[in-house]
């Protein structure tokens, strides 16, 4: 539903006892984007009218105040310079350019500015579905100067624009855009078409390859029973002379439930002739807008999904038969089915269950022409039984993205991730982040097939994955911790602000799990004081408290043994490392370890 | 152009392959570490180690000029036509310096090595020569030719001239059908930040490079709690879950590398590593497959390849340079396989993108072309000349460029099946939009 709690500030009403496991009564005042955790227990008073409450804010995002993201974004502006210029703009100053930092300048904008963003948008909802369209909708935008010159302009009226809109709106869009054009060739589709981005559209963007009928002949394709276009109100689909005589909404026309290849090459032909501007001249590279080019657009009757039946008259303009083909396509109940299914494995599980998926796809057929087709879609998930089921809570697990930027809205991460961070003297924080993190396998945009970095727990169980996550993590609880002014994790000043006097080891550790986990068990993750270690009544308390007081009975510590009740540490000790025990170290160590847990890195 | 729905049919066959081959050999090491906090991998039967054998896949990244590292020499045609066509990056056996000319080779082809090349020399002249070099190869079929470094990189690491986006490499697909050890923690190792595409689809690839770099294959590198760290995680991730699992052989793979002392390090047969890049990733390598701890594929990266301007074939500049430390590093390797009584068991195999045009360009370099000589080294091998060099005559020279004359994909396919006994070589290439039959080369011993 996002990408994890926020959790920079605790509203306490008193001062905690020290003897007292943090009980809930000081989460009430949580506010959004400083504490999720309090901000969501504060919405309601059973938890469907919790989540139905938040849901419904979270799918109205202009409605959330996100002026400190905003503030943060333009605190940089030589950093962000061509999030909000035009395509064209952008596109004419870059595209053609030898020198490659300038080609790749607005990818390199967007990547930081999709950290920054997750981590600190209060429309997290509205984030997480920016990124999974970027992923369905999937470019590699390092392929061309025209992607990487043209991605402020992908990434936001593309994606951005349309994450929670209409999903033909989006598709469109995304048909138009030159990124997609050149990822895909069809900007070179010509009479002799290129079928690439036909095959892609329909077997990843819209129907999905678990609709195809392999090489068979369209008039062999079972027929949908009703034409899922009737009715609509369409005016396209509606008119005869478009469809060469026969609406393609006509209720006696057959469409087809699954496509075959016939069909990919006649949506080629259809799609041929697009264009974006190249013009390149002594000063200026072309706008990359969009146009469509009769001269090179495949003449003549075509069917798309229509058994054989022709779809689309002869002589139908080059620009409206590409898109009557996007309409049927956006519109057809199987791509109902293949996004529906996909939100669900991106929400719920790597395989939902199909009374979810049914449901979805049902919302998403409903409002095919809903401006907020998507956001309506969401609701219907993120409100169904299957996503509240505990049965599946923790079974996605998350991708380096969703790790990491969940553990630093975990730890109250207050660094603004941009191009050219250079307030470090000693080095770019965002370069040296992003070379740790890319080791993880999720650089983002990097994907090179068109189907999108997979959503399955099995392709990010690697052990490389795994160990450079957990690097990655463990690198920014580390990163200038010694200096307040520039620690990306706050993890020393958030344990002196939320514990009193000098706490015990279990404090300590009790505090931290509770954070990151944004709940305690009843009777905490340790225990009460007292309880021996090996008697915690959970294995991620025990282990936690385990290293924290660095007792391991018969084998060897790397640092001096702490008890975990019989002595406070002194808050000075945490802050600087001092004698045996480095507590500042060992404090970062056991973030790093609860971030590291099964409990942390699955949803 | 992309894959047909059929052909990634096929990665969704491998796909399941693969990861039940994982799973189950997961199962088995985390049945083993049960109990056992380790250093090495578990005892393994001394039997079936001697058995593993080892391909390691150098890739020379950015497009290597053949001609400067095979350079033609002598009076016949070819060789006039490349000497008529460089200027700064000329080599010839007339040239006044000594040290400037190409170095002799054995074997009756008019061709020398680059002057900085001598442990390559040293090998190839041998009596039973373990090193084979194959003349023009690249893309046979014209409509795949490329020249961009991105898609040429891919397809030949992916093994599919023409085709991207499959999910797997050819070196995943090479470890599908070979023999592996049982127990071993990971039998794949890329010398690189991330593994290369042709080890796509392969998820227990460990990469970890050379020099200080292993020590970068951990949670903690640099801490002071790194030993409590790892044993932490070990309990956190102690159920029978895919994570868990996935979590155990992450972790063994940590233990294995932070057990391995790299730095103690002896190389047998004298050989002498020197202290660059290339040289440090074949030292790991080396060091990984004499602790036998099941390693099946290597690869290392070379960059720097990409010589548009200056070249530098003399005089310790870029080409010498890398050309020398290429040299020395893989000469280095071999030595050490062979003093401890391993070159029968691994095979190195050289490759590069593509290569580069015959004319020089306007800022004494040269620019992308298609053909490039491959390397192919190892106990086994039959050393020697191989494949076919084509005339340099400017009607065969498509775009400048030296004309393939020699599938890649024949080069990587006997290489996988004679030198490491790979059980079905034309699998590894064949699929319906790329289409592949196998005509093994002769650079093998039985």
């Amino acid at each position: 539903m996002g990408f994890g709690p926020a959790r920079r500030k605790k509203k306490s009403t008193r001062a905690a006892p020290l003897d007292q496991v943090f009980g809930d009564e000081f989460e009430i005042l949580g506010v959004l984007g400083e504490d999720d955790v309090g901000y969501f227990r504060s919405l309601g008073s059973t938890d469907d009218a919790r989540l139905q409450a938040y849901v419904d804010q979270q799918l109205d995002p202009s409605n959330i105040d996100d002026s400190a993201l905003m503030a943060r974004l333009a605190a940089w502006p030589a950093s962000f310079s061509t999030l909000n210029q035009p395509l064209g703009t952008v596109f004419a100053q870059r595209s053609c350019q030898s020198d490659y930092d300038t080609r790749m300048r607005p990818l390199r904008e967007v990547e930081k500015a999709a950290f920054t963003r997750a981590v600190h948008s209060r429309r997290q909802l509205f984030e997480l579905t920016v990124d999974f369209w970027h992923n369905h909708f999937n470019i590699y935008a390092e392929l061309s100067a025209r992607i990487s010159a043209s991605w402020h302009s992908w990434d936001r009226d593309v994606i951005r624009a349309h994450a929670f809109g209409n999903f033909y709106q989006m598709l469109l869009a995304s048909a138009r855009h030159v990124a997609m054009l050149h990822y895909l060739d069809n900007y070179r589709s010509s009479i002799a078409f290129n079928e690439n981005y036909a095959r892609e559209v329909i077997e990843l963007h819209t129907l999905g390859a678990e609709h195809y009928h392999g090489l068979g002949q369209p008039l062999g394709v079972p027929a949908l029973a009703a034409n899922p276009y009737t009715g609509l109100g369409d005016a396209e689909l509606d008119d005869p002379n478009i469809g060469g005589g026969l609406a393609i909404s006509d209720p006696t026309r057959q469409i087809a439930a699954f496509y075959v290849d016939n069909d990919v090459y006649e949506a080629a032909r259809t799609l041929t002739g697009w264009r974006y501007d190249n013009a390149n001249t002594t000063n200026a590279c072309g706008t990359g807008a969009f146009h469509a080019d009769t001269n090179h657009h495949a003449p003549g009757q075509k069917s798309v999904l229509g058994r054989g039946v022709l779809t689309h008259r002869s002589d139908l303009p080059a620009e409206d038969d590409g898109r009557i083909t996007l309409k049927m396509l956006a519109y057809h109940p199987a791509t109902a089915r293949h996004v529906a299914r996909k939100l669900c494995q991106r929400l719920i599980a790597d395989e939902p269950p199909e009374s979810v998926v049914e449901a979805a796809a049902a919302t998403f057929l409903q409002y095919r022409l809903a401006s907020n087709q998507i956001a309506h879609t969401l609701r219907t998930i993120l409100l169904s039984p299957e996503f509240k089921d505990p049965a599946l809570w923790g079974k996605k697990t998350k991708r380096p993205f969703e790790a990491v930027v969940s553990a630093m809205r975990a730890t109250g991460c207050n660094h603004t991730f941009r191009q050219d961070d250079s307030t470090n003297p000693s080095s770019d924080t965002t370069s040296s982040f992003l070379s740790e993190y890319n080791g993880a396998g999720q650089p983002l945009f990097r994907w090179r097939s068109p189907d999108g970095y997979p959503d399955t727990r099995s392709f990010w169980q690697g052990s490389n994955t795994m160990v450079r996550l957990w690097r990655t993590i463990d690198w920014l609880t580390d990163r200038d911790a010694a200096t307040a002014s520039m620690r990306v994790l706050p993890i020393i000043d958030l344990t002196l602000a939320n514990l009193q006097g000098d706490p015990t080891a279990r404090q300590v550790v009790e505090f931290w799990l509770e954070w990151i986990m944004g709940f305690a068990p009843d009777g905490g993750w340790t225990g009460p004081p007292g309880t021996a270690i090996a008697s915690a009544p959970t294995a991620l308390g025990e282990a936690a408290l385990r290293f924290f007081t660095q007792i391991y009975p018969g084998e060897p510590s790397d640092r001096t043994i702490w008890p975990a009740d019989d002595m406070p540490i002194a808050r000075s000790a945490l802050e600087v490392n001092s004698g045996g025990y480095d507590w500042n170290t060992r404090l970062r160590g056991l973030v790093a370890l609860i971030l590291w847990s099964p409990n942390f890195l699955q949803r | 152009m992309n894959p047909t729905s059929s052909d990634l049919r096929l990665d969704a066959l491998l796909d399941r392959i693969s990861r039940r081959h994982f799973l189950r050999n997961s199962a088995l090491a985390a049945g083993a570490m049960a109990t056992t906090s380790i250093a090495f991998s578990p005892d393994l039967s001394a039997q079936s180690a001697n058995s593993i054998r080892t391909l390691v896949y150098v890739f020379l990244r950015g497009a290597m000029d053949g001609l400067s590292l095979v350079v033609p020499t002598g009076s016949g045609a070819d060789a006039v036509q490349y000497r008529s066509r460089r200027i700064a990056t000329r080599m010839a056996m007339d040239d006044s310096t000594p040290a400037r000319r190409p170095l002799v080779l054995n074997g009756g082809q008019p061709f020398g090595l680059h002057p900085a090349a001598t442990g390559l020399r040293d090998l190839f002249n041998r009596a039973q020569s373990p090193l084979a070099i194959i003349h023009g190869v690249g893309h046979l079929d014209p409509a795949t030719y490329n020249r961009s470094h991105f898609d040429a990189q891919e397809q030949v690491e992916l093994g599919t001239p023409g085709l991207q986006a499959l999910s797997h490499g050819w070196l995943s697909r090479h470890l599908v059908g070979t023999t592996r050890l049982p127990g071993a923690i990971f039998n794949a190792v890329a010398a690189a930040s991330m593994p290369p595409h042709s080890l796509r689809g392969w998820p227990e690839t460990v990469s970890v490079t050379g020099g200080s770099g292993t020590s970068g294959f951990h949670p903690d590198p640099s801490g002071s709690y790194a030993t409590t760290h790892l044993r932490a995680l070990r309990t956190l991730y102690a159920g029978t879950g895919d994570l868990d699992i996935a979590a155990q052989s992450a972790l063994d793979a940590v233990n294995v590398i932070s057990g391995t002392n790299f730095a103690a390090y002896v190389p047998a047969g004298g050989a002498v590593y020197p202290n660059t890049g290339v040289a440090n990733n074949l030292k790991l390598i080396a060091t990984l497959v004499r602790a036998q701890i099941g390693l099946n594929v290597a690869t290392v990266d070379v960059g720097g390849w990409d010589t548009h301007n200056n070249q530098g074939v003399f005089d310790n500049g870029g080409f010498f340079t890398l050309a020398r430390d290429l040299s020395a590093a893989l000469s280095a390797f071999h030595q050490d396989m062979e003093g401890a009584g391993f070159h029968q068991r691994v095979a190195i195999v050289v490759q590069t993108e593509f290569g580069r045009q015959v004319t020089e360009n306007a800022s004494a370099g040269t620019d992308h072309g298609l053909a490039a000589p491959m390397l192919v080294l190892g106990g086994k091998v039959k050393g020697g000349w191989y494949g076919q060099f084509p005339s340099l005559a400017p009607s065969n020279t498509p775009g400048d460029a030296v004309k393939p004359m020699v599938d890649f994909r024949q080069v990587l396919a006997t290489a996988a099946d004679k030198l490491v006994g790979n059980s079905d070589p034309e699998a590894l290439f064949h699929t319906a939009s790329s289409p592949f039959t196998y005509s093994p080369m002769g650079f093998w011993n039985p």
